[in-house]
């Protein structure tokens, strides 16, 4: 590609060195962070997590062929194969979207080192190659090509079209880089999706026929591959250059950023001595990626619901109350476990003004039952859809703001690290750790052991009267709640500082 | 008036601090030197009850720091970025304090046309976040807010770092006004021993958590503590 190519000057450090260094350098970026090793158990449950999924893409590969033979006999399992693959292209382009953060380097203190800029970029792209995306579909692909040489189909002709798939990832993933920049070519991808179904819809054209015929004339003649990989490449060059061009950090500075603007929020004055918290923690939330983000997807789980297909059968009853519970609460539970944490930053601050703990977690307390209530009628849709969402909802709502927002609160004092606010929370594990997997289970396994042990004792209305009776008790005991979880707050101050200092 | 008896801060088997006597009366402004690592920060957080002491107390206003939060009606503190809320607008900070302390809208404005100047035009109406805002600025910023509610007792850390040489002028200009009118107690850390001497009447030399001078300022001050930190980085 060139971008190295001007050799003449020897001393200029070469790519393979550039690149061991940095990697040295993610390293120890990584093992030495303060989140490092303390999460031990997120750590090991999500390698576990890891490594059952890369098994499962494994056994997947292995066994999806004859999955398919006992599925549909009569057909082709192979061609059954190409004819899906279509509905992974945008699969993957979404998860690429979503999950893959281009990877970053601090790159200022290295632009002065004697290498060429280009090498950097390389090693940016290089890593968002290595994204466990592509290793999951790497196994997947090596174990089904694996299985289709066994059933009998040309080894050579096999390799060429897992090659050929490969390279398309690959180039999806060089697509997803550049749309993340440019959200012109985000509209130009998504209107294209629109048009083909919609193509489809009116029978224009058919997107699995045409999958078929494509992947199967790539077996047919492996050097096909050789297109997604020219493209791949010349959308590598798009980003490289995209990239490289963003390399003068100096050039941006001094940074203007824009005007904002600025709402004096005076209706928060009727919550008295809580109002000054009220403005804080809605600007916190408007004005920072991390929390914005964390409400966002508090949002995408109202999809929950979805999940009950009939919600007046029986059988699903257990399901219908467990999705009322986790739409009502969520928010509270995702944007909650955080409080203090969200306030980290200036936690010293808070520490040194003249109001008490009282005031502060009252302001925590009205925006979590505000998030409760906000959840609740977004859920309005599915009681009008069917009435038997109509109860659940209502009890676990009433539920969520007497039991859940105090639990919340109370765990949140024992949460001492760190959360920088401008980072977005897709894939972000700062501040997680076991004890926030422990504080979702303990929010939803009393309650749904008491929902149901009183359901299987008695019925399904005494499950609700006692689940609707408790959230009660929880709003009118609140005062004395909050005043304890406000000692417990005091308490804990040392720590919680000592925790959140620690960047 | 500050009052400190046998306190000790230790981290592990380092000792960060260990003065055994000292006080502070009203009115006095007190300034706090030494190298890193000499416990000034230290004292701060321990006056401010945002560390422990590992042994003895420290009483602002007639009680205990860690028993009583009274302290924090009187007490106005900037030590780092850690007292800014980096996403609001220094109006919105300002307020924000104001309200905390029970401070009026007027009170605010009064005492924010009076550091007009100090702000230099570069604080206040940019309508940029605390955190888009230059280190000089953000100080200007945090400084301010620690002299929010009519303070009796104001902790600075560092005050004059990262200041250009005209806010230094005006911050000591605004530090010594404090100083005449003998209500605010002040305390200031500095490496600055030029500004130290000018702004305060008495300065305390801290070395490797134990004070080792206690010095009232005259014309002479300034090369005495010259010398001594001269000869320290010999040593």
């Amino acid at each position: 590609m060139g971008i190295n190519g001007d050799h003449r000057n020897s001393r200029m450090v070469n790519m393979g060195t550039v690149f061991r260094r940095l990697a040295w350098l993610q390293w120890n970026r990584f093992s030495r962070s303060i989140s490092f090793g303390r999460n031990l158990a997120v750590d090991l449950i999500l390698a576990l997590l890891g490594a059952m999924a890369l098994a499962g893409a494994v056994a997947a590969g292995w066994l999806l062929i004859h999955l398919l033979g006992k599925i549909a006999p009569s057909a082709d399992p192979f061609a059954l194969i190409c004819g899906a693959v279509w509905a992974w292209f945008p699969a993957e382009l979404a998860v690429r979207m979503f999950f893959q953060q281009p990877a970053t380097l601090q790159v200022r203190p290295l632009l002065l080192l004697p290498f060429r800029r280009g090498v950097l970029v390389h090693y940016v792209l290089a890593l968002s190659l290595l994204s466990f995306v592509s290793l999951f579909l790497l196994a997947f692909l090596i174990s089904l090509g694996a299985s289709l040489v066994q059933q009998g189909h040309s080894a050579l002709h096999v390799a060429g079209w897992c090659a050929g798939l490969l390279f398309t990832s690959l180039a999806l993933g060089q697509l997803a880089l550049l749309a993340g920049r440019s959200t012109g070519l985000l509209a130009v991808l998504l209107a294209l999706m629109a048009a083909v179904a919609g193509l489809h819809a009116f029978g224009s054209i058919d997107v699995p026929a045409l999958s078929r015929q494509a992947f199967l004339s790539l077996y047919a003649k492996p050097w096909r591959g050789m297109v997604p990989l020219a493209v791949g490449l010349l959308l590598y060059q798009r980003n490289y250059n995209a990239m490289r061009n963003n390399l003068w950090p100096g050039e941006s500075a001094p940074w203007q950023p824009a005007a904002v603007a600025s709402g004096a929020m005076a209706w928060a004055d009727r919550f008295g001595r809580a109002a000054p918290y009220i403005r804080m923690d809605l600007r916190m939330i408007w004005r920072n990626k991390r929390p914005r983000s964390t409400l966002f997807l508090s949002f995408i789980f109202l999809l929950y619901g979805l999940l009950v297909r009939d919600p007046g059968d029986s059988k699903q009853w257990f399901m219908l109350v467990f999705c009322s519970l986790f739409m009502t609460g969520f928010m509270v539970m995702n944007f909650g476990q955080y409080m203090p944490a969200w306030d980290s930053a200036c936690y010293s601050l808070l520490m040194t003004c003249p109001r008490s703990f009282h005031d502060y977690l009252r302001s925590k307390v009205l925006m979590l039952r505000a998030g409760v209530v906000v959840m609740a009628v977004l859920s309005i849709p599915y009681a009008l859809y069917d009435h038997h969402w109509a109860l659940p909802l209502l009890v676990f709502c009433l539920y969520n703001l007497g039991i859940t927002v105090p639990m919340v609160l109370f765990f949140g004092a024992l949460n001492t690290s760190r959360i920088d606010l401008g980072r977005s929370a897709f894939g972000n594990w700062q501040g997680v750790n076991a004890g926030r997997f422990l504080l979702v289970l303990l929010i939803i396994a009393p309650s749904m052991l008491l929902a149901f042990l009183v359901k299987a004792r008695w019925s399904v209305s005494a499950s609700y009267a006692t689940i609707a009776c408790l959230g009660i008790a929880g709003l009118l005991a609140q005062q004395v709640l909050v005043r304890w979880i406000g000692s417990t707050y005091a308490a804990r101050k040392y720590k919680t500082l000592a925790g959140f200092n620690q960047r | 008036m500050i009052q400190v008896k046998q306190l000790s801060k230790h981290y592990g088997n380092k000792v960060a601090l260990n003065l055994p006597e000292l006080t502070l009366p009203d009115g006095q402004c007190v300034g706090l030197v030494g190298n890193n690592g000499a416990g000034k920060t230290t004292f701060f957080n321990l006056l401010l009850d945002l560390v422990r002491a590992t042994t003895g107390t420290i009483n602002s206003f007639g009680q205990a720091v860690h028993l009583s939060e009274d302290w924090k009606l009187h007490t106005g503190a900037y030590l780092d970025e850690r007292f800014l809320i980096d996403y609001l607008t220094p109006e919105e900070y300002f307020s924000f304090l104001a309200e905390l302390r029970g401070q009026s809208t007027a009170d605010l404005d009064a005492l924010l046309n009076g550091l007009g100047p100090f702000f230099a035009g570069e604080v206040l109406g940019t309508r940029k976040y605390l955190r888009d805002l230059s280190k000089g600025n953000m100080k200007k910023a945090g400084v301010a807010g620690a002299l929010i509610g009519a303070p009796k007792l104001v902790v600075l850390d560092e005050p004059f770092a990262n200041l250009d040489p005209s806010s230094q002028l005006g911050l000591k200009a605004i530090l010594k006004q404090l100083a005449l009118r003998k209500e605010v107690t002040i305390l200031i850390s500095s490496h600055d021993l030029a500004h130290v001497t000018e702004v305060c009447e008495r300065i305390l030399v801290l070395e490797r958590g134990e004070l080792k001078k206690d010095l009232r300022t005259s014309p002479e001050t300034l090369k005495e503590l010259e010398a001594l930190f001269t000869t320290a980085a010999k040593a």
